[in-house]
């Protein structure tokens, strides 16, 4: 039974594009300040079950609880539901007609209705935060690729998220972007923000996170902390996925 | 000497045309008046229409599997009606419809004056080509932005109207330009409805002193500098649009990695 903390509970959920069945009954559950990161290979379905928990996908089957609350009954206002969990995106998704500041300042404004003196704060603050304050009134599409997703990431927590999804955030930087963006993470996590995190960077899924869930094709495979999914992976699929892995890197 | 003989008549037939210029000014410049302002409302009213049936068309184009079924026969009724109406005024000759307009069905219920009749039908007809315009720079917007904006709680009217719409008009700015440049030159047709533009007045000119060659010069070279004038300031603007908030080199410096503050 969930408690108190429990934000997210999952239960089987189902996903399908056309004849493909991308998630397959679905269960788990996400508790608060947990930090979560999703491991598996390409098209085991992570970003799908990411995408669907904020409903940018709409599932098939199953039901997703937040706090309780069925989100996918009709009646639900998605909007209100996506403004509680944020997204950062591995394409960044900033806004080209908007610079850095009002990246951060739009979402605030027009969607919590806060006042634009706030706003701007509210959106120094973070950008202060993310390494990104002296870039505020910088078009968006001038930044490198490190710079956009640590902008991204200060939009998303200028919405005061209560969980926050990356999806893959480092994949479309140059390696030496990497480390930055996943110091920010840490430091996040630190911090106490709820996370789940599709990635494949498995030394970050060791240090960081609280529990693995290591997905294929379309079902949990495994799960656990990450000394147990690591060192000591029951399933064979998973040995294999790891191993294949650390060959690969 | 043959070359020498029509050297001389043309220096001849210029000062004559610049007579005929002189002599009709006043005509000539209100025609100009009256054409650049048929052509700019034309291109500005064409444009709202072309906003709204060109998102239109673009929100009910996508076959979104997310979608409920009401939803979707509904997307498809307003894509099929709002086809119709572009089908219609892109696949007619602009003259048919002012014709249309002015001399049968609709004549006897509004009892236009050429000047409305022509402003009503080259915005109907240009916001026809903008919704096409419209459609193809909002489609042209990166899926990215629309998920980065829903990803935030935007609903789906704030994403068009904050995000998507201002990207999809600087993108197709050229083209909306060039419907302006378009209209200036085919607001001409209209002269059949009475509509005294640049080609009309040219007719009238060209009855009172019995010759075709000046007045129609005249004018060629008036349409000429009009859209050379439109086309330049048009493209100064399209400058500006390209240069706007570059206040920052990208390579100043990357920020210090890792570092948190607060």
């Amino acid at each position: 039974m969930a408690n108190e903390q429990t934000i997210i509970e999952i239960h089987h959920l189902q996903k399908h594009f056309g004849q493909l069945e991308v998630l397959k009954n679905i269960d788990f559950h996400v508790e608060q300040g947990e930090v979560i990161t999703i491991i598996g290979s390409s098209g085991s379905g992570k970003s799908t079950l990411l995408r669907c928990i904020n409903l940018l996908e709409m599932p098939d089957g199953g039901e997703i609880l937040y706090h309780g609350n069925d989100i996918l009954k009709s009646g639900i206002d998605i909007n209100a539901h996506r403004t509680h969990v944020g997204m950062v995106f591995q394409s960044f998704n900033l806004f080209h007609n908007k610079n850095v500041l009002e990246n951060c300042m739009i979402g605030q404004i027009k969607v919590l209705k806060r006042s634009k003196q706030e706003a701007q704060e509210k959106a120094l603050y973070y950008l202060e935060k993310v390494g990104m304050s002296e870039f505020a009134h910088a078009g968006s599409t001038q930044l490198s690729g490190g710079q956009k997703q640590r902008v991204a990431i200060a939009r998303a927590l200028c919405m005061d998220p209560e969980v926050l999804l990356f999806d893959e955030p480092t994949s479309a930087l140059d390696p030496e972007m990497v480390g930055g963006i996943l110091d920010v993470m840490k430091q996040l996590a630190q911090e106490g923000l709820t996370m789940i995190v599709v990635t494949h960077e498995m030394a970050f899924a060791k240090e960081v996170s609280s529990r693995v869930i290591f997905m294929d094709q379309g079902i949990i495979a495994e799960e656990g902390t990450p000394s147990q999914l690591f060192e000591h992976p029951k399933q064979e699929r998973t040995k294999e996925f790891l191993h294949r892995f650390r060959s690969a890197g | 000497m043959g070359f020498l003989f029509m050297a001389a008549e043309s220096e001849g037939f210029l000062i004559k045309t610049w007579d005929v210029f002189v002599k009709y000014q006043s005509l000539f410049l209100g025609a100009i008046r009256s054409t650049l302002l048929v052509a700019f409302v034309g291109t500005i009213v064409g444009l709202a229409i072309g906003l709204l049936i060109g998102g239109l068309r673009a929100i009910t184009t996508n076959n979104d599997h997310n979608q409920k079924l009401a939803t979707r026969i509904c997307n498809r009724v307003i894509y099929g009606i709002t086809g119709i109406y572009v089908g219609i005024f892109r696949g007619t000759p602009m003259m048919v419809q002012a014709m249309f307009l002015y001399y049968t069905f609709f004549a006897p219920v509004f009892h236009w004056s050429p000047m409305t009749s022509a402003m009503v039908i080259i915005s109907v007809n240009t916001g026809a080509y903008m919704a096409e315009i419209m459609r193809s720079g909002i489609q042209s917007v990166d899926n990215g932005q629309l998920e980065g904006a829903r990803s935030i709680g935007m609903t789906r009217f704030q994403t068009m109207y904050y995000i998507v719409l201002p990207q999809a008009i600087k993108n197709s700015f050229p083209s909306i330009g060039n419907e302006f440049v378009v209209n200036i030159k085919d607001s001409c047709v209209l002269n059949c409805i009475q509509f005294s533009e640049l080609f009309f007045v040219a007719k009238s000119v060209q009855g009172s002193i019995f010759s075709y060659a000046e007045p129609f010069l005249i004018v060629g070279i008036l349409y000429l500098l009009l859209t050379m004038i439109t086309s330049g300031i048009l493209g100064l603007i399209e400058k500006r649009m390209n240069h706007q908030k570059s206040s920052y080199p990208a390579s100043v410096t990357t920020p210090q990695s890792g570092v948190l503050k607060g």
